[in-house]
């Protein structure tokens, strides 16, 4: 897993919904923060992709929870677990790419403070046309994605 | 006929794909880059509030939506007839110049920096953390300063992740008294992380005589025409200008303001892709070939210093002075000298955002104009891969009738398939195994640091690559991967 370095972290937690709204399911995560009320130590990010941009934003933060649209997940399914474990599968699925994990080996190797990463996806079909709005089989998987968050933060 | 496919696989943007074509007897007849086509965004945009375009079309690229950003804005200004005040702009530029500081670090040290850094490494060794390991202090360093960069977007744009401030005629607020001087710090560390680059390239990687020869390799010599955007000293300028474009032997074709550059630009079709390939007007469409006769030309950091008589700032004239006395000649046409311009691009952004940030008037209050009817408009910018226009037409209501954007992966990718061609075919003749086919292609492909999102920001020594080779009849005879 890729987990917290012990030093010059904060204790607070981030929340990141990747996606884009603009193209249909891969906004899910943007609409599963919907309705969600998130406690006054956890800060909330919205961004279309991974990358450096994010992992520096996010390092100082002791643990995140990053929420995504997989194509490869079967639609409307939902899973959550460490990023590590999506590193490690051939097959995993990350919609918007390992480059947060890659992003994190070079905060990391450079010295700086990486977050404890945790992943929550949600299967999307494969074509993800310029539009607004879920499809009625991933707003389905909406409740449970939720619970999950709330999960999260409470553990 | 047969055919090998590249194919750097998954992601959200798109599918983009490096397609080479054998003949039967396994030598190259031709090489085409595939970049993912936008297909059905000009019917999403089509009746959406003009206001909507800067964050609808800063989410179509999660590589570069600060350009997508700015170069919507600025067809709304165009298109509202607005001017921009001059605390506006000011911010607009500043913002804009951190954002290429940001990129070309980026792809210098970490995505291009293998290429650049590791050349003698093992291939378990070609990677971010074996750039880590051997410039340990390097790569700490580019952290820290490339926070700091993101800090200048954070500043300005609100959040450092997909940042929106630009608005038609404008920016959304003044910077608050404190914003310089938080600005100004990291102006001068990115400066100084300037000269250390440039120091570590010349000490470095330069007197490599492996990398010499590949900067001066024949099969990565490539005579285009080049586009790029230009101040009125013909230096580059990122954020505004005029569009200059030279002849693969120097010669001015034109300089013209952005609607009017526009006009001299047309697209091709192939039946076999999506994909537009624009070409010079005044040329024609002649087909994938490079040279004089060519309406074929290039964009991104080689075209701009190429397209320029000099820098704008000093340190980067300096190093642009080295640069041409390396290679004896301009225009330059070596792929692999797309590295070295980025570099000299990197520090004048570095100077830019210095001397911007130290400008009075950046924290006046004045940061909206008036916006007139609306009408069309045509906004250019250089992203930091090359220019990027976006033309809209809205009507009497300010709805958008019509969209057209031509992206700087779009320019480049009949120049992109001409140099991996050219690779492709040397290393093919020498009868080299398909690793090293595969290492030069991705090489050749990552000098120009095409935005498919899908294959841009991949991680040398760590991109997901399938290699697939067809028969005449389109069988799959084999596949290779990492």
């Amino acid at each position: 897993m890729l987990t917290g370095n012990s030093c010059a972290v904060s204790a607070a937690r981030a929340v990141v919904a990747l996606g884009n709204p603009d193209r249909a399911d891969d906004g899910v995560a943007l609409a599963v923060l919907q309705g969600l009320g998130f406690p006054k130590d956890v800060e909330v990010f919205t961004a279309l992709k991974t990358g450096m941009n994010l992992a520096l934003s996010l390092s100082r933060y002791e643990k995140v929870l990053i929420i995504d649209a997989s194509p490869l997940l079967p639609v409307g399914e939902v899973a959550v677990f460490p990023v590590a474990e999506l590193r490690d599968s051939e097959n995993s699925g990350y919609i918007h790419g390992f480059d947060l994990f890659a992003a994190f080996s070079v905060l990391n190797g450079a010295g700086f403070p990486v977050p404890e990463v945790w992943v929550l996806l949600i299967g999307v079909p494969k074509d993800l046309p310029f539009r607004r709005g879920l499809s009625p089989e991933v707003a389905k998987a909406l409740p449970k994605s939720q619970e999950v968050v709330r999960e999260w933060l409470a553990s | 006929m047969k055919k090998i496919a590249i194919d750097p696989i998954t992601r959200l943007e798109g599918h983009g794909k490096i397609l080479l074509y054998l003949d039967e007897t396994g030598k190259l007849r031709d090489a085409v880059l595939q970049v993912p086509e936008l297909r059905g965004f000009e019917a999403f945009c089509r009746g959406r509030r003009a206001e909507e375009m800067p964050q609808i079309t800063e989410r179509i690229c999660g590589v570069c939506p600060e350009a997508h950003h700015l170069a919507s804005a600025k067809a709304l200004d165009a298109a509202f007839q607005a001017e921009v005040p001059k605390p506006a702009r000011l911010q607009r530029e500043l913002f804009y110049n951190a954002y290429i500081f940001s990129d070309h670090l980026l792809h210098l040290v970490f995505l291009g920096g293998p290429d650049l850094f590791l050349w003698d490494a093992e291939k378990e060794e070609r990677n971010l953390l074996g750039i880590l390991r051997r410039f340990p202090e390097l790569g700490r360093k580019v952290v820290e300063v490339r926070a700091q960069a993101q800090k200048i977007l954070e500043i300005i744009g609100g959040k450092a992740i997909h940042p929106v401030f630009a608005l038609p005629g404008g920016v959304a607020k003044p910077l608050t008294e404190e914003a310089p001087e938080t600005i100004a710090a990291a102006g001068k560390a990115m400066v100084e992380l300037g000269k250390t680059m440039i120091r570590v390239f010349h000490e470095e990687i330069l007197p490599r005589p492996e990398f010499q020869a590949l900067l001066l390799s024949e099969e990565a010599w490539l005579p285009t025409h080049y586009m790029g955007l230009v101040d009125e000293n013909l230096a580059p300028n990122f954020y505004d200008g005029r569009v200059r474009v030279v002849s693969a032997s120097g010669e001015e074709i034109f300089v013209l303001p952005s609607a009017e550059a526009l006009q001299r630009i047309a697209e091709h079709w192939e039946p076999w892709t999506y994909v537009k390939f624009p070409y010079l007007v005044d040329l024609g469409w002649r087909g994938f070939e490079a040279g004089p006769d060519s309406g074929i030309y290039r964009v991104g950091p080689l075209a701009r210093l190429n397209v320029a008589e000099r820098m704008a700032t000093p340190l980067a004239q300096e190093e642009y002075e080295r640069f041409l006395d390396f290679f004896g000649e301009k225009p330059v046409h070596a792929a692999f000298a797309y590295h070295w311009a980025r570099l000299i691009e990197m520090v004048q952004a570095a100077e830019t955002v210095a001397a911007l940030g130290a400008d009075p008037e950046l924290t006046g209050i004045e940061v909206r104009g008036k916006l007139g009817k609306p009408g069309e408009g045509v906004g250019v910018i250089e992203a930091a891969r090359g220019t990027l226009f976006h033309h809209y037409v809205l009507s009497p209501e300010g709805l958008v009738e019509k969209v057209n954007l031509i992206v700087a992966t779009t320019h480049n990718a009949p120049g992109i398939g001409l140099s991996v061609k050219q690779m492709a075919k040397a290393v093919l003749e020498k009868g080299e195994p398909d690793e090293i086919l595969l290492n030069r292609v991705e090489m050749a492909f990552r000098a120009y640091d095409p935005c498919l999102a899908c294959a841009t920001h991949f991680l040398p020594g760590e991109m997901p690559v399938a290699v697939e080779v067809y028969d005449a009849h389109g069988k799959l005879v084999r596949r290779l991967g990492r």
